[in-house]
């Protein structure tokens, strides 16, 4: 399959149109971006009609505040933080209850300089050929606090740079590195309990 | 190294940050320790688990309603519309004639479903209309018995306060008798009396047996045919029980032929493509 040709070669002749409100330019900024911001709103909210809707906030806000770009960052960057806040956004308002047991998972990942691996609840041998695997991965997810969730969705399954990461969720690069590794020993945790649990 | 330190390195380690001679000490500690490898393992794992676990694309539906969205904005200030690839139309065209079709489907299997429930209904309507004639006819009996028997027992009633009458006439000419011989009247007259007296009480205790017996024949025979009227009022009831279940039973399989075609269109709905 041939890749699209797009009329602006570069970021800074997308940005120039985008602000000069071009039509062809916001045609490219849906072809080029629209799928990716979809999947971060998906990951982040594990529910299609909530990322559709986190996803047209997203482009309607690049929209109507693209005179605030000033090109200190990536547009896919800019764009990752606008779909990171309005999903986290929608996270906060359907899932406060959540967040008190995911300050659980989250002060267990505060522990993890005391962690030594041979201590820790342990997965078992066939744990990733395990059919529900996916479904407990995915509800694990759900489980992380926003903030956690946000930094392993962009870092780990986004494959976003550890800087990139820290742009998006306006935080610093060291910040955002805590809270992928901590958010990976929270997963790791919680998959541990539900397999043994299920065994 | 300590176990304290593998970990504290273990997440730059996998995202590749480790500096080239911190990389080389941590790969020898790694060697060393099991429970470490194991957990190095279980991580990479982990994030491959998880990027397959929550993928999910965005279907050309929902990227036609965001050109859709902001083409909203976009004219209300009066700024040029977006062009809406023509792939994406095709789709929703497809989808559209799909759902068009998958509609009318339901629509023709909800008349179809809407035809035999009216059929289902009919045919306990009748049931219920002949078991009430039936029921009503037998009731019509019962009243008819009693009516009859309760004429038969008033006739029965007359007939013996007649007779009771004639033999208390009769008492009356014995008496009439005497002026003519008062003595021979005075001896005669009170046994003659006496003797129409318990004959006009035994007419009159008979005629009461008879009453009584036909009263209790009728009674018996009212009730006999109230009886047949409630076992034929049970029986009308079980046979329209029996059609309403009929009925119910059709109604719910053209209902589930409704839902399968319904299913079955929201399927080719969902796959529907443009035409090649």
């Amino acid at each position: 399959m041939t890749a699209p040709v797009f009329p602006f070669a570069d970021e800074e002749a997308l940005v120039a149109a985008l602000k000069a409100g071009e039509p062809a330019a916001y045609e490219q900024l849906i072809e080029q971006y629209a799928e990716q911001v979809y999947r971060v709103a998906f990951r982040l909210l594990q529910n299609a009609a909530d990322a559709e809707d986190a996803l047209q906030e997203a482009f309607l806000a690049v929209y109507l505040r693209i005179g605030e770009f000033q090109g200190e960052a990536k547009l896919s960057s800019w764009l990752y933080r606008i779909v990171t806040n309005k999903a986290l956004d929608i996270i906060r308002k359907r899932q406060r209850k959540t967040e008190a047991a995911t300050d659980a998972l989250e002060d267990l990942g505060d522990d993890a300089g005391e962690w030594i691996p041979d201590q820790q609840a342990t997965l078992p041998e066939d744990w990733a050929e395990r059919q529900e695997i996916n479904d407990l991965i995915a509800e694990g997810l759900t489980h992380l606090s926003p903030k956690l969730r946000a930094a392993f969705v962009l870092f780990e399954l986004e494959g976003l740079s550890m800087e990139e990461v820290a742009a998006a969720l306006n935080v610093s690069p060291s910040a955002a590195k805590v809270r992928v590794h901590r958010a990976r020993l929270a997963l790791r945790q919680f998959l541990a309990q539900r397999l043994q649990v299920e065994q | 190294m300590d176990r304290k330190t593998f970990e504290s390195l273990m997440a730059d380690y996998l995202d590749g940050l480790l500096p080239k001679e911190a990389k080389k000490t941590f790969e020898g500690y790694l060697q060393e320790c099991e429970p470490c490898r194991k957990a190095l393992e279980e991580m990479k794992e982990l994030r491959a688990k998880a990027r397959s676990a929550s993928r999910q694309p965005l279907s050309p539906a929902a990227k036609l309603r965001l050109y859709e969205r902001l083409n909203e904005e976009r004219a209300k200030r009066g700024e040029p519309l977006l062009r809406i690839p023509q792939a994406l139309l095709a789709h929703a065209k497809a989808k559209a004639e799909a759902s068009v079709t998958a509609m009318g489907e339901v629509a023709q299997a909800s008349g179809k479903a809407a035809k035999v429930a009216g059929e289902s209904s009919r045919d306990t309507l009748q049931a219920a209309a002949e078991g009430a004639k039936a029921t009503a006819a037998q009731l019509g009996k019962a009243g008819k018995t009693l009516a009859e028997g309760s004429l038969d027992t008033a006739r029965e009633g007359l007939e013996t306060a007649a007779k009771v009458g004639e033999t208390l006439a009769e008492s009356a000419e014995v008496l009439s008798e005497i002026p003519e011989a008062p003595l021979k009247g005075a001896v005669t007259a009170p046994p003659k009396m006496a003797g129409k007296a318990i004959k006009a009480g035994a007419q009159a205790v008979g005629g009461a047996a008879k009453v009584g017996a036909k009263l209790t024949k009728t009674g018996l025979q009212t009730a006999a045919e109230g009886a047949k009227a409630a076992a034929k009022a049970v029986q009308s009831g079980a046979k329209v029980g029996a059609e309403a279940a009929k009925g119910a039973l059709k109604t719910a399989k053209a209902g589930a032929e409704v839902a399968e075609t319904a299913a079955k269109g929201v399927k080719k709905t969902a796959t529907a493509k443009p035409e090649e």
